[in-house]
């Protein structure tokens, strides 16, 4: 037994002996004075770059080796260069002046005899494009599109290529030829090429907004030409016989589906006019991919997926949107939870468009809460609320209170989430008559109150209070009551259900009297459970505050002289406390408790219907918003919490203390407390022109005439302040722009900043606007398109 | 191209190589000697305690090891005691710990998780919990920075997945040890002198034809056969046929 | 368009086999996403899904053997599907050079596990190309010119 003491000895032995021997040195240290040395043999420089390397995986420091990889890769030897390059593109970035040192290597090996030779300086230079490089190689890179018939370089001389119109877009005139030109090249066209040519489109249309000549549309136009060609592409990968090389589970090289399928897509949407002529046959076209392939196999869904994309990206017909979100539909139907994942992530967002289509699928759905990954559950839980309206919330309640009941601790995300939305939903009167929305509420407040916020829980009580008859009132009590007093044994609820525990503390104080009697609650039993409740939790300050309430008010309420007595008692047994408000709280109420039953009565009494604030809703965000993301409840008031609370008190007090009713709605709801200022206000009969999760953006052309068009911009923001935004434009080709000043780079939640345009010039109204701003620490930029129904 | 990783620095200060693998059997845990016997490949008995200068071989290094036995009572005990200021210089020369046991409660869980945030500052030794319990399918594969390792279970399974014995061996294997005690299996080169004619390594422009460059590679070989004799031309020939193998 | 930020290879031991940086990071920034993601990927049980999100972005991992390949990808334009298959590729093409790859050839071959990966991927984390016999051909090629050179430079 515990040899521990003979190993240490054994340890401490050999240590007496090592500690005699030199210290050993850093190696890193050691490969550094060995760089310096020049007199070093490449074969051993080379040794110590790939130390170097491992070095670099394992995380250490290794600028020093940067100089060296240009040593490398400037050596004859095939060896050494392969392994210069692979350390250039690992070591070295786009920033570093040392790229400099690199033109000239870069420029002799672009045209090196040996192809592998090009084939790494290709490599590296689409690593390594500084605007620098980018300028002075593109000439050998075009060379080699131009003239190499093979495919190894130019493949990877067009992804260079594509790299180098990022970098400089004027570079994109030199190279848009050739995206027809390989293309024509039949033989040429391995995959890979193919690939290289996709790429190169990519770019092009991507670069086209800093691209400064008018001839884009000319570019654009022989872009479009080469359509049919991908289509036929598309149409042979998927032809009965294919080639068995490229074939991955069933599909035909999904990598090259993919980059067709989103190049398609990019053309149709930069060019939506001159591309109308293919839109029926890329319908036809994305019907047909979307069914075929293996139907369980990954690399099939990956395709199956791009194509339902490409559908609501470009927003194609109906029938076509209903056939992609039947495919997200089998998606979430299989077992593969990387499917689910991607299908509950878009169908969410695709809800919008065409909720009824994804609504069918609610089966699916839900069973997704089943799943063992909490983030497909929350997409789940997510989607569920997305969909859930007036026809299928009985249905999905259930489903969601199914979920709660199995929930462990490790869902308590989810429980969260699921919490904090359906007590929106239940408060709603148009998911159900009342009877059935309080019930499930306080299901769910039984199953999962620990997992309720306060005001959650808050809001239960104020659907309890405002419950329409007094029958209602009753029955909710006293089930409340019962479950609580009389059967903890079976009972559902947890010892850490505070939530729970407030409301019925709260039932108890409120409407004791609407139960006394039933079910056999005595006054003797509910004082004592109440003085019980008192006991236990002792260290939950605001469960106690409730309990002296409670306490109070049930005084009032029943006629046992020992039980008030007790109820006194428990009030006065919290005038030492710890904690200063229970204490301040306690003589208040051991003063008021000493007042004669009438006046305590008048004071005391249930409170009155009433309502909690609610931010009105800018008409413009009702279509766009996912149905139970909002409304966003205000900052809530505490009215019910209690009416002694030496909180900050709420503006209007209902009932008891002469507090006025707040005014209500048509809704039952209380009106916007939110008044927003003048200049807050989007401007009158502007359109939403784009929406995302922190802002809004209202255009409005205010005039235009004789080639001359003023254009406001609103830019709202939603929860968040917004700051440092910066606002860029671009118009189309025949017109010339001026932007007048931002009205503030700083936006706060719900306010506005105003941006005016002047365009001048001729053709569609269309504009461009680019967004860059900072929202809770994090630098944000947007593009969106826009174009007005005018003209000038 | 093979690398050695000798360069990989310990930042230890202690002047011995970490070189100490540090193998503790619960006492209730029957197959001592067959476990060690399926990891080692040779005779170890439990009982030996220590076990010195022991090589641990792979088909790119290998290195030597002493191994230490020890059987333990009750985990928690035991880890408490190997946290314990006293065995500084032991923790400072371990290169891996594997707890061996049938059955591990959950305060056993809780003692490796308290040993690994001790040990963990370095991340420079390897532990591995190994227990003779199927396996369930909701269980974490990490306690603390211990692997859940089930001795029971095949070496491999369909995925070319190591599993049980076969991934303890794994660990082993990929063990970052000290540069000092590793030694590397050479990299055969081609260093030898030889009549080789010049092969053009440049690509013709259309296509390359491997056969033809292996053609010329054996043709060399051949040459060189015939016109040298003893160890080092042997030596060249198994170059030549490596190279071959591995363009097939 | 296919945008990988970056391809890292994990141990299950929490150890880095490979790291490939795409897109330009800081080196801070880099040394705290290999320790987050190696963190994250390492606790993540084997039934749940090979997506997540982490920071502006999305990961996708597989475990193969004992290793886990981490891909960070754009969050919007990016299929998370085909980044599962282009890692499979990956795997699929270093188990036929390798014949059966392990995480030993990896550590000891890394520089070859690099060049596979720099076939496949190129520029700011495209696809280069699709063939794994196109890229085992280049690679096996590539070695063998290597070796001839030397051979040709010790009879220079």
């Amino acid at each position: 037994m515990g040899s521990l003491k003979t190993f240490i000895k054994e340890v401490r032995s050999a240590k007496t002996l090592a500690e005699e021997k030199s210290i050993i040195t850093k190696e890193s240290a050691k490969i550094r004075t060995k760089l310096k040395d020049d007199h070093l043999s490449l074969e051993k420089r080379r040794k110590n770059i790939q130390k170097l390397l491992y070095l670099y995986i394992l995380g250490e420091k290794t600028h020093f080796a940067q100089v060296e990889c240009i040593n490398l890769i400037s050596s004859d030897d095939f060896q050494n260069k392969r392994l210069g390059y692979l350390a250039a593109v690992l070591l070295l970035d786009e920033q570093q002046e040392i790229l400099t040192l690199l033109t000239n290597l870069l420029n002799n090996d672009l045209n090196h005899p040996n192809s592998y030779i090009v084939s790494m300086a290709l490599s590296a230079l689409g690593s390594l494009t500084s605007p620098e490089l980018a300028r002075d190689l593109y000439p050998d890179v075009e060379q080699i599109i131009n003239r190499s018939t093979e495919p190894l370089l130019v493949k990877k001389a067009l992804q260079c290529a594509a790299r180098l119109v990022t970098r400089d877009a004027a570079l994109l005139e030199i190279f848009y030829p050739y995206c027809k030109k390989v293309l024509d090249n039949h033989r040429l066209c391995t995959h890979g090429v193919l690939l290289g040519v996709l790429k190169l489109c990519q770019s092009i249309i991507e670069a086209r907004n800093l691209y400064e000549f008018d001839n884009y549309l000319e570019i654009l136009a022989s872009l479009i030409d080469s359509m049919p060609e991908f289509f036929s592409l598309l149409q042979n990968l998927n032809s009965a016989v294919f080639n068995q090389e490229f074939d991955v589970n069933g599909t035909s090289d999904p990598f090259l589906q993919v980059e067709l399928l989103r190049t398609l897509r990019m053309l149709f949407a930069c060019a939506p006019e001159k591309t109308m002529q293919y839109v029926d046959k890329f319908g036809d076209l994305l019907t047909q991919l979307a069914s075929i392939g293996d139907g369980s196999k990954n690399s099939a869904h990956a395709v199956a997926y791009e194509c339902v994309r490409t559908i609501f990206e470009l927003q194609l017909d109906q029938s076509l949107r209903v056939l992609g979100v039947n495919i997200l539909g089998n998606f979430l139907s299989g077992k593969d939870s990387n499917t689910k994942y991607v299908a509950l992530n878009t169908l969410s967002r695709v809800v919008p468009q065409e909720p009824r289509a994804v609504k069918k699928h609610r089966k699916f759905i839900t069973k997704c809460l089943l799943d063992t990954d909490a983030s497909i559950k929350v997409r789940s839980v997510e989607l569920i609320f997305a969909i859930l309206d007036e026809t299928n919330v009985q249905e999905l309640t259930n489903e969601l209170i199914s979920f709660l009941e199995i929930s462990t601790e490790d869902d308590k995300d989810v429980v969260n989430y699921v919490v904090e939305h359906i007590m929106v939903v239940l408060e709603s009167e148009r998911y159900g008559e009342e009877r059935w929305r309080l019930d499930m509420a306080i299901k769910v407040l039984e199953l999962v109150g620990e997992y309720a916020s306060y005001e959650k829980v808050n809001e239960v009580m104020i659907m309890i209070n405002n419950a329409r008859s007094i029958e209602l009132k009753a029955s909710l009590v006293l089930k409340i009551l019962s479950t609580t007093i009389d059967a903890p044994a079976d009972s559902k609820v947890s010892v850490e259900n505070s939530g729970w525990k407030l409301v019925a503390i709260w039932c108890l104080g409120e409407y004791a009297d609407l139960i006394l009697g039933s079910s056999g609650l005595t006054e003797v039993k509910l004082t004592a459970w109440l003085a019980n409740m008192n006991r236990m939790c002792y260290d939950e300050p605001r469960v106690t505050s409730f309990i002296l309430s409670a306490a109070l008010k049930l005084s009032c309420k029943i006629q046992s002289k020992s039980q008030i007595e007790d109820l006194r008692l428990l009030i006065a047994g919290h005038s030492k406390d710890t904690n200063l408000l229970l204490q301040t709280k306690s003589t208040q109420y051991g003063i008021l408790f000493n007042q004669p039953t009438k006046s305590k009565k008048a004071i005391l009494d249930a409170m009155p219907f009433f309502a909690k604030n609610v931010v009105e809703e800018t008409a413009s965000s009702a279509e766009t918003r996912q149905p139970v993301k909002s409304p966003q409840a205000a900052k809530e008031t505490n009215l019910l919490l209690d009416l002694f609370d030496t909180d900050p008190v709420p503006a209007a007090i209902p009932g008891g203390l002469g507090g006025q009713k707040p005014p209500l709605n048509s809704n039952g709801q209380k009106a916007a407390p939110h008044v927003p200022t003048d200049h807050e206000h989007v401007l009158q009969a502007a359109d939403k022109i784009y929406d995302c999760n922190n802002l809004s953006v209202y255009g409005k052309v205010v005039f235009c005439a004789h080639q001359k068009a003023v254009i406001e911009l609103n830019i709202q923001s939603k929860q968040k302040k917004i700051i440092n935004l910066h606002t860029m434009a671009a118009v189309a080709k025949l017109q010339q722009l001026s932007m007048g000043t931002l009205s503030s780079g700083v936006i706060d939640p719900s306010g506005i900043a105003k941006q005016q345009l002047e365009l001048t010039g001729s053709g569609k109204l269309k504009l461009r606007v680019k967004l860059s701003y900072t929202v809770d620490g994090a630098e944000v930029s947007e593009q969106f398109d826009h174009r007005f129904a005018e003209s000038l | 191209m093979q690398v050695n990783p000798e360069v990989v620095t310990t930042g230890s200060n202690s002047a011995l190589p970490r070189n100490k693998l540090l193998i503790a059997f619960s006492a209730d845990f029957s197959r001592k000697d067959e476990l060690l016997a399926k990891v080692f490949g040779q005779e170890i008995s439990h009982s030996s305690r220590i076990v010195r200068k022991y090589c641990w071989r792979t088909k790119y290094y290998s290195v030597q090891l002493d191994i230490y036995i020890d059987e333990l009572e009750n985990l928690s005990n035991w880890c408490d005691e190997l946290m314990s200021p006293e065995f500084q210089d032991l923790r400072d020369v371990l290169a891996g710990i594997i707890v061996v046991g049938s059955k591990f409660d959950p305060d056993s869980h809780r003692a490796l998780h308290q040993l690994s945030k001790c040990l963990d500052e370095s991340m420079e030794y390897f532990g591995i919990l190994l227990t003779s319990e199927a396996r369930r399918s909701d269980e974490d594969e990490m306690v603390g920075s211990f692997e859940l390792i089930h001795c029971d279970e095949n070496e491999s399974n369909e995925y070319n997945e190591s599993l049980g014995i076969g991934r303890v061996k794994e660990v082993i294997d990929t063990h970052n040890w000290d540069a000092d005690i590793m030694q590397m299996k050479q990299a055969k080169q081609a260093k030898q002198a030889s009549a080789v004619e010049e092969i053009d390594c440049k690509l013709p422009s259309q296509g390359f034809s491997l056969e033809e460059l292996m053609h010329k590679l054996e043709e060399a070989r051949t040459n060189y056969q015939q016109m040298s004799s003893g160890p080092e031309a042997s030596q060249f020939a198994e170059d030549i046929s490596e190279q071959l193998s591995r363009c097939i | 368009m296919t945008d990988i930020k970056y391809m890292i290879l994990i141990s299950r031991q929490g150890k880095v086999r490979l790291v490939r940086w795409y897109h330009t990071f800081t080196a801070k920034e880099e040394s705290k996403m290999l320790k987050e993601l190696a963190a994250i990927v390492l606790s993540r049980k084997a039934r749940m899904c090979n997506i997540l999100e982490y920071h502006d972005h999305k990961v996708v991992y597989k475990r193969y053997a004992s290793l886990y390949f981490v891909c960070g990808i754009n969050a919007d334009s990016d299929n998370e599907l085909l980044t599962l298959e282009i890692i499979h590729r990956f795997v699929e093409i270093m188990d036929t050079y390798f014949n059966n790859v392990c995480e030993l050839d990896i550590i000891f071959n890394f520089a070859k596990a690099y060049d596979i990966l720099n076939e496949m991927l190129m520029c700011d984390g495209s696809l280069v190309e699709t063939s794994k016999q196109e890229i085992i051909k280049h690679i096996t090629h590539m070695d063998a010119v290597e070796t001839n050179d030397n051979l040709n430079r010790v009879f220079a």
